[in-house]
This record gives C-alpha cells, structure tokens and sequence, in this order.
C-alpha cells in the first residue's frame, strides 16, 4: 500500500508538470522588466542613460581608442610593435579584415549606440507625474545627452570605417540586417544629434553632476565632426560654420536655437520639435515659464571654459594639473570617460576604474622620437614627456623601460595611486578646450582670416608659455605657413590624447606623416601604410560574411 | 557471442578504410575573380567555384605572393569561407593561382590540384595632386590653380613680406614641387626627366607631361601672372611707402605721410601700375591725377589683370598719416 501511495504522487507531479508546461512559457514575467516595459518614468530613463555612459568605461571601448587613435600614429612607439601579435598587425598596417580588434572596435561602438537608441526611443513613453517644467527639462537633459552619446559612437564608426549602417532607434529581429549607409548620411545624422542636443542640454554640467555631457561638449564635439568632413586647402560651408560656432563659443557672439539647428532645413514644425525634444508643451506653460522659440539665443559657453583652468573652487591650476585629479572638470576640460576608484574593481563592465592608464605608461607605448623632435623647444616639453629615471612633480622616479620617454599624460601621481593597480580613478579627457580654440583658428585660416587665426593660436601658446617663463609666439604668415603652425601646436597641445592617428588623417597626409615616420624604427612601421586604401580599416569580416554581403567591404581591402 | 562480435566489427573496420579513401581524393581547382582587367587598389573577389577541398591557398601574382617565387620565401592567402578579397597595389599582369588541397587527419599523406588565370592590373591617372612653388618662395606655398583640364595658373606676387621686409621673388629661378595623382607616373618637364631640386624658368613655356605606368601622358601648360602693383603712387607730390602683407599674396598697403594741416577729405593721388587693366575704389574707376578720393579713413584700390578668361585681382590698402 505504501508503495501505491508513492507511484500515485510521482505520477501525479508528472502528469502536473507537464500539463503546467504550456502555461509556462505564455507566462508573464513578474517584477522583471523587458524592453516593452521600462522606461515608464524619468529614473528609469536614468538607468537608461547610465549603461550609455558605461559604455565608455569599459576596457573594450578604451582599448580600441588607444589602439587606433595613438598606436596607429606617429607620436609614440609600441614596445612590442615589431613583434607578431593582432596589435602589432594592426599598427603595422598588415592586418587582415577578420583581425579581432577591428571587429571589437565595431561592435562596442554599435553596442552604445544600441543603449542610447533604446533611451531615445524609450523617452516618448515616459509618463510625467506632475507637471511642473523642471520635469521636463530631466528628460529632455537625459534625451539630449543620449543623443550626444550617439553621435560619439557615430562618429567613431564613420572616422574609422567611413560610412556605416545606421541603426533603426527600435530594433525589429525581422530586420536586423541593415546596409551600410554613405559617409555623408552617417556625418549628417550626428550633426543632427548633436545640435538638437546642444538646445536640449545645459551649458556645463557641475558639482555633483559634473561629467554628464553639456550643451558645450556638443559644440566641440560638433565643430570637430564638421572639421572632419571639410578639407584643408578647400573652401567649405563646413570651415565656415566652425568660425560661427567658434565665434560663439570662445568669444561669447550671440546665436540662436534656429542657427544652431539649421531649421530652416526641418520639415517638422517648431512644436512637433519641441514635443519630440520634451520641450513643454506651449498650452501648458505657466505664466512665468519661457517659451523657446527659434530665436532664442543658446547659452553662454565663454565664460564657463578658459585656457587657463581654474578649478570648481576657483583656484588657479597648474599646466600639468588638466590631466591629473585636481584637473577633472577644470574649465579647461570639456568633455571626460569619468572613472573612479571603486570598490569592487571588478573589470568591464561593472568597474568603475580602469588599469588601462597605469598599462600603457609603463608597459606599452612610449613618446616616439618625432614627437620629441617637434616638443624640443617647447615650455610643455618636461610636462608632457620624461624620461626614464628622471624624478617626476611629485618626487616619484618615473620607472619606465630604460631609453623609453614616458608619455606623463597617462601618469597616475603617487597622491593618486589607487589601493588596487587596476581600478585607477584617473579621468580620461575626450574633449579639452584648446582643441576648440585650435580649431576655430584652424577655421579661420581657411575662411582667408588669418590675422584672427594667429590670434587664437597664439592665445593657447601665451598659456603654454606661462609654465617656463617664455615669450616665444607663433608668426605672421600665409594660409601654409599659418597652417603649419596650427597643425604643429595641435600635435605637442593635443598629444597622447588618443587621437594622432585621426587628425593625420584628416589632414589628408596620413600617408606622408607615416612614410616619414617609418625610418624611426628598424621594423619601418608606417611603411606600409597605402594612400587611399588605409585611411579607413575594413569592415570586419564576420559583419560582411553573416549578412551575406549586404554589409559592403571597402575599397582595397 | 564472440561471432556476434565479429559480426559487429565487420563494418566499423569497412567504415574506416572507406575514410581513408575518401579523404585523399582529388579536389576540384577551380575560381572565379570579380574582374580580369582591374586598377590599382580597387577591391578584387575571388570566389573558389570547385569542389572537395580541405584548405584552398591563392597566390594573387605580386609582390610577395608569386607562386612561381614560392621557393624565395612568397606564400599564398587563405580563402575564407571560399572567399577572398584583395587590392594590388602597383601595375602589371599578374598569374592568379589558386590551389586546392585536401589531405588525411595525420596530414601523412596530401593531394592537390591547380588552377590559374592572368589578371590585368591598370594605373592609367595621369591627374595632378598638386603643383605648387615653396622652397623659392621662402617656404610660403604657392600653389597653382588649375584652369580647365590642362592649364595650370601661377598667380605669383612681385614680392613677399620675411621678416619685416620685401623680398622679391623671381620667377625664372623656381624649384617646383610636382605631386601626381598615381605615385608609379613618371612626371618630365619640357621634355626633360623633372627634379624637385632642379631650378625651372617659370617665365618661359613651362610643360608638364604624366606618364601612367600603363603608358597614356598628358601635358599641362602654365601660364604666369603677377598680382598687380603700384610702381609709384604718390599725392601731392608725397612718395607712399608700401609694404606686402605677411598673411597674404595679393594684398599691399601703402601709407603716404603728408604735412600737417593738409585736407585729407579730397586728395588726387598719382600712381601707376603697368599690369592693372582696372583700377577701383568700391567698384569705381580711379583715374591717376583726376578723380578725388577721400582719405579720412583708409582707402582700398582694387586692382585687377588679365582677359576674361583668366585674371587676378589685388587690393591696396592706402592710408594716409599727418606729419
């Protein structure tokens, strides 16, 4: 009997199990949330938003920067680029298209803008639960700073592998596989971001929300992606409209929300813009509450950036102290991947800190000697570059590789230095405010203004000048002659910024730079580097080959 | 029981030896390239259209991956998937050849088959990146502005500004920076193999032919054209004294010092230039010793040269100081 009793239950679990089975998988999900459901409220937004930004702190992201935007060039050396590895490969221009970092450099850019999509499409539900106008504005500072994430991404993709597919803000599985779009069409949309951002946003985010991306990241981030598409020696609309924005950004000339947009190009109306932006509804406005028109002048950037920083406290900060901890969110600094020594310092994703800085300054890269050449005689010659063994500002003997210069920028000061090597809170700057004022004077030279052009070049060497006492200033001269100069302050002002390889590029004599470059070292790296094929990198192999060539490879590769 | 086994073992030992044949049989060679005739560093496809092949290996024909050098070190690529994409870099015709291998799991033993095609490589650019005047100009770049398909215009200041002071520039002793499109085209000027160090007389017919690896030319003619000047300018009797700018070519000033008490709201300046066609203030023809001008504030003659179809335009910047 007691035997029956048992087969009865086991049976009975079988028979209950599987009838329960169907039910199952048609269950809804309970305290969990998917993508039809979130995005409710304005901190879900938030949370939204926070795994955008995240994106930037991960070690992928900051790998492929530093790979592609500083190994590639010609201001430092690899110390292992002679050498067979998919780096080496990669800055040695022998790679092939299935190389992994290539690949990782495509898809941790497409997996931001994934994130930023999902927020930006995920705004419209959001349902507010008063009506009051700051309400407002959090969604729309959230909305906006997404779409300046985007645009970064974006503009990564493009300055990399020329045009790429723009993804559908809602993602449909039916459809995943997207054609590459033109570079034209992938430089336009960014801009499109990026000025609807800079009217959506804030001037300058401070304090406690400093870090978040202001209307004055846009606008640098703005003026460098038009500079990207013009080219020097042309006559563009682009140079043109980098001297308006430098105008107003550096010397504070009035422009408004219509000139920032370019609305006369829109076809929706000004009140579809503003419900899609979460711009308050006009009807809704209290009595005391702005309406914003086209006309509206966009906020004051001049007084909230100089080239000589102060801090948040409004203390005077040293050349060097931009690139250190005392120098995060000077007003020197515009735009930071904002990292901090956190507890768990875990990797990836969930670190907050990263390892990268203290890995290349004392094992990878080290200041080639071009780049020395051309600091030689510069006051930020002991700022930006040691040497090995020499004692660095804060006492500490700098202990790279004997005969390598260390590249101070990616220095972590022993004030600094965290309890654990690899969850470093060093800041890395994106944007700085001298690339403004570089490209604004770069901007002017081409538009045939090169009395103002000198003055802004020689408004950020004036600074410079300030660390050893010297007077030495850039000079009159003709558009190449003033080019040169601009293009020579960029490479020492701007160095170890990740960003070389780039701006070479851009200039259109990537080629030339690296060819002479290349007698630097016994394995000639840059030699190989082809004009006209190498500027971009090829699309990644594996994207090519599962949408069965829908996703175009490029010219030469 | 053990016949039973013997039974069972009968046809995994079949199964096995049918492997091994299997396995060396002979693969089919055989592809298919996207173009038989094709430029420098345009993208190439080659698809492996045969059949049975463990590994395909293509030796593409250049540099580096010749199959008849195979012994000096060239190696061939990997197709992918049976795919494999490739640019050349220089010109020439080029033996493609694809092998296809198949080999047994301990790699004793290896069979192969072989098939090939020739692919014409072309580089027939003959444009120009760039013509431009900078070593003899004091490294300020002086670049020619092409004009229709084949004409190529310096227009070239009587002097520049180094160092606070004019200096002329001298047209029949040039060192010209040559930049063709294709970096294989073999550049000569007036018949003559081109050297950036040598030393050319712009002031004279000045030819530039392009010779593209793949054997068309095109020649390029010059023409010179100075920005006008002011040889002499002068009021009341009062020589001006010019200056070039330092940011720019075609811009000049002049001051002109004048005594104390003189009425500088109308004034009759004297000047000449043997180049300008047209001189104008604010669009108006100035007429040397007749037409009043005001110069209580600078004044900016524009000057300007040439025929319809090519001409150059200076300004001068003329101010006038009391004593």
């Amino acid at each position: 009997m007691k035997y029956d009793i048992k087969y009865f239950l086991i049976s009975l679990f079988a028979a209950l199990s599987l009838s329960s089975c169907n039910d199952f998988f048609d269950m809804e999900l309970q305290g969990e949330y998917d993508g039809n459901n979130f995005y409710n409220t304005t901190y879900q937004l938030q949370v939204g938003l926070d795994a955008v930004y995240d994106i930037l702190q991960t070690n992928n992201y900051n790998n492929c920067e530093w790979i592609f935007g500083e190994a590639c060039g010609d201001d430092v050396v690899g110390n292992d680029e002679s050498t067979t590895n998919l780096i080496s490969e990669l800055v040695n221009f022998q790679f092939n298209t299935s190389n992994t970092w290539i690949r990782d450099r495509y898809t941790i850019n497409y997996k931001g803008i994934n994130r930023a999509n999902q927020v930006i499409s995920g705004a419209r539900r959001v349902q507010l639960a008063t009506q009051e106008i700051e309400q407002y504005t959090k969604v729309r500072e959230i909305l906006g700073q997404a779409k300046f994430l985007r645009a970064l991404f974006y503009f990564n993709l493009v300055k990399t592998f020329g045009g790429v597919p723009i993804r559908p803000e809602q993602e449909d599985v039916d459809a995943l596989t997207i054609p590459r779009s033109t570079k034209e069409e992938v430089y336009a949309y960014i801009e499109k971001d990026l000025r609807e951002a800079a009217i959506m946003l804030r001037s300058k985010f401070v304090s406690k929300e400093a870090g978040k991306a202001g209307c004055g990241a846009c606008v640098a981030l703005l003026m460098k992606v038009l500079a990207y598409q013009a080219t020097p020696g042309m006559e563009s609309e682009k140079w043109n409209e980098i001297t308006k924005l430098g105008a107003y950004f550096i010397e504070g000339a009035t422009l408004t929300y219509g000139d920032m947009l370019h609305f006369e190009n829109y076809e929706e109306s000004w009140d579809e813009l503003r419900a899609r932006l979460w711009f308050k509804d006009k009807a809704l406005l209290a009595s005391n509450e702005p309406y914003e028109t086209p006309e509206t002048t966009m906020p004051s950037l001049a007084n909230e950036y100089s080239l000589e920083a102060t801090d948040s406290y409004g203390n005077t900060l040293g050349y060097a102290d931009l690139y250190y901890e005392k120098g995060e969110f000077c007003t020197r600094s515009i735009f930071e991947v904002v990292f901090k020594e956190s507890a768990n310092g875990l990797k990836d994703d969930q670190n907050e800190g990263t390892e990268i800085f203290n890995d290349i300054f004392f094992n990878r890269m080290f200041a080639s000697k071009s780049f020395k050449d051309e600091i030689a005689g510069d006051p930020r010659k002991g700022v930006f570059i040691q040497e090995h063994g020499e004692v660095a500002f804060d006492g500490v003997r700098i202990e790279v590789p004997p005969g390598k210069t260390a590249c101070m920028k990616w220095y972590t000061p022993s004030a600094e230095t965290p309890s654990d090597v690899n969850d470093s809170g060093k800041n890395r700057r994106v944007l700085i405010y001298s690339e403004v004022v570089l490209f604004y004077a770069e901007a002017l030279n081409e538009m045939g203004q090169r009395e103002k052009s000198l003055e802004q070049l020689n408004s950020v060497k004036r600074v410079a000048n300030k660390i050893t006492n010297v007077s030495t200033l850039y000079k009159a001269g003709t558009y190449i002659e003033l080019r040169d100069q601009i293009w020579k302050e960029r490479r020492i002002e701007l160095c170890h910024l990740w960003d070389r390889f780039f701006d070479i590029v851009r200039q259109g004599r990537a080629a030339q730079v690296l060819h002479d470059f290349a007698t630097e070292t016994t394995h000639n790296r840059g030699k190989n580097f082809i004009e006209g094929v190498n500027e971009i990198f090829p699309i990644p192999q594996n994207e090519v080959d599962i949408t069965n060539g829908v996703v175009t490879q490029n010219p030469g590769y | 029981m053990k016949k039973y086994l013997y039974i069972l073992m009968l046809p995994i030992a079949l199964l096995w030896t049918a492997c091994d044949k299997e396995g060396l049989s002979v693969p089919v060679a055989s592809f298919t390239m996207s173009a038989t005739e094709t430029s420098i560093n345009e993208t190439v496809t080659f698809t492996y259209t045969g059949t049975g092949a463990e590994q395909v290996v293509l030796f593409t024909g250049d540099e580096g991956h010749n199959y008849d050098l195979i012994h000096q070190g060239n190696s061939g690529l990997v197709l992918n998937k049976g795919l494999l994409t490739y640019s050349y870099k220089t010109a020439g015709v080029y033996k493609v050849v694809l092998i296809a291998t198949n080999y047994n799991d301990r790699a004793e033993d290896m069979v192969y088959s072989v098939d090939s095609a020739w692919i014409t490589v072309n580089d027939d650019n003959v444009e120009l990146r760039s013509v431009s005047l900078r070593k003899d100009m004091y490294l300020k770049e002086l670049q020619a502005q092409k004009i229709g398909d084949n004409t190529l215009l310096f227009a070239v200041p009587y002097k520049v500004r180094v160092s606070n002071r004019d200096i002329a520039v001298s047209m029949n002793k040039q060192r010209v920076s040559i930049e063709p499109m294709s970096n294989s085209a073999v550049v000569t000027v007036n018949g003559a193999a081109y050297n950036e160090n040598t030393s050319y007389d712009l002031t004279q017919p000045f030819e530039i032919e392009v010779c593209s690896p793949s054997g068309n030319s095109k020649t390029y003619h010059s023409v010179v054209m100075h920005y006008p000047v002011f040889e002499s300018f002068s009021i009341e009797g009062v020589d001006g004294v010019s200056a070039c700018s330092e940011y720019y070519f075609d811009k000049v000033s002049i001051t002109v010092e004048l005594p104390a008490g003189t009425d500088v709201s109308a004034l009759k300046p004297v000047f000449a230039s043997a180049d300008a066609q047209q001189i104008t203030v604010n669009g108006e023809q100035q007429i040397s010793g007749e037409t009043v001008v005001d110069f209580t504030e600078p004044v900016v003659y524009t000057l300007t040269t040439g025929d319809g179809d090519v001409s150059v335009e200076s300004t001068v910047e003329v101010s006038v100081s009391l004593l």
